[in-house]
């Protein structure tokens, strides 16, 4: 079955068809879901919730762009919800730093795991603006109206963004915890 | 093998060959979750369409007594008539003899011209009570609504009716105004009296003047 018959499929709520399409798209998802959300158990209920809305709103795919991309802007604005939904911890914000990003990396010595935990130990609202900017390639303009603040926020909140991962990845170079 | 790069670039280039999976229940709950909303929202459709319905089954009730019980009213004004025509029959038989007013007609000496005024009235009474019959016999509703206050105001004050009766010629009068029947029994009693009193005061002097000139 391919992809547009599978999403015609689901249109009609084939319970089978929308098991499939779960199957093909889950781990892509999971792994934006990871990203934007504090750790496994969130991220599975974000995820949970995304498909959910996914099959809810599939007859809304009107086949325009891509099927992917559409089903992770569902997530990743699940995740914005949920972020929006709890007390934003305001951040003082200091516009002028601009100490340098750029580390020695071994990729050897860095694993997946210790990079995810990484994003996901960053206060929400960085890890959100890095996500956004750096890994999905939102614009500054976009992610100050996602979110309701500044693009001068978006920008130097993406720059403590990095310096905080890059502090957290040195130290866990330094010292590797085992991850379970 | 180090590398002097930025780290966003580096965090992106890790992770777009990434691959991690969720736990193999998540589809269960996923398909629970869906089976919940598709069941609320069949609740949700039931729930909506049955209270319309109901509402709608409680308006056509309210709307259908409300015209049955304007069919129902002149009916109603039917079995009003009826039972004051009933209550009419009774006056008939009692209110006569309650009132003490019964008439014996043998005994009445009429005028010419109070019998000529009695058969005008009966005439007229007679008229007004086809008139009436009609009326009531009448199968015209809208006709029967207009008259109901009339009816009703009979039913709730119900009118003593009284009746004459005429032996000589059979007639019969039958009037709510006692004054009438009074006029015409007090006009006769009164007359008849008279003349029975004048008889005798012509029977005494006679007999007086007889036993003066006996004497």
């Amino acid at each position: 079955m391919n992809l547009n018959e599978l999403i015609a499929s689901c249109k009609k709520n084939d319970r089978h068809s929308q098991s499939e399409l779960f199957s093909r798209y889950k781990d892509v998802l999971y792994l934006t879901s990871l990203k934007y959300c504090r750790n496994e158990v969130e991220a599975e209920d974000n995820l949970h919730d995304a498909f959910v809305t996914i099959f809810e709103n599939i007859k809304k795919f009107n086949g325009k762009g891509s099927f992917e991309g559409w089903m992770k802007r569902i997530t990743i604005n699940k995740a914005i919800d949920k972020y929006k939904e709890k007390k934003p911890i305001n951040i003082a914000i200091n516009n002028d730093i601009l100490e340098d990003t750029n580390v020695d990396w071994d990729e050897e010595t860095i694993s997946l795991d210790t990079i995810l935990m990484c994003i996901q130990e960053l206060p929400d609202q960085y890890r959100l603006i890095f996500n956004l900017y750096q890994l999905d390639d939102y614009s500054h303009k976009e992610i100050a109206t996602m979110l309701g603040i500044s693009e001068g926020t978006s920008r130097s909140n993406f720059h403590r963004a990095k310096l905080a991962l890059k502090e957290t990845i040195s130290v866990e170079m330094a010292n590797p915890k085992k991850i379970i | 093998m180090e590398h002097n790069k930025d780290i966003g670039d580096f965090i992106k280039e890790r992770l777009t060959t990434a691959q991690r999976s969720p736990q193999v229940e998540l589809w269960d709950k996923v398909q629970h979750s869906l089976d919940r909303k598709k069941r609320r929202r069949r609740f949700l459709f039931f729930f909506i369409t049955g209270s319309t319905g109901i509402a709608v089954t409680i308006a056509v009730l309210a709307l259908g007594l409300n015209t049955t019980a304007s069919e129902q009213e002149p009916s109603l004004i039917n079995d009003i008539s009826v039972e004051s025509k009933n209550s009419f029959e009774i006056d008939k038989s009692n209110t006569v003899s309650d009132m003490g007013t019964e008439v014996d007609s043998s005994e009445v000496v009429m005028e010419p011209w109070i019998e000529d005024k009695l058969d005008s009235l009966l005439a007229e009474e007679s008229i007004r009570i086809e008139k009436k019959k009609m009326a009531t016999t009448s199968e015209d509703s809208e006709e029967l609504y207009k008259r109901k206050p009339a009816s009703m105001d009979s039913f709730s004050s119900i009118k003593t009716t009284y009746y004459y009766y005429n032996g000589k010629n059979g007639g019969e009068i039958s009037t709510t105004n006692k004054r009438v029947i009074d006029s015409l029994a007090g006009f006769s009693e009164v007359d008849s009296i008279q003349k029975r009193t004048k008889i005798n005061e012509e029977r005494n002097l006679n007999a007086t003047k007889a036993d003066s000139l006996y004497k």
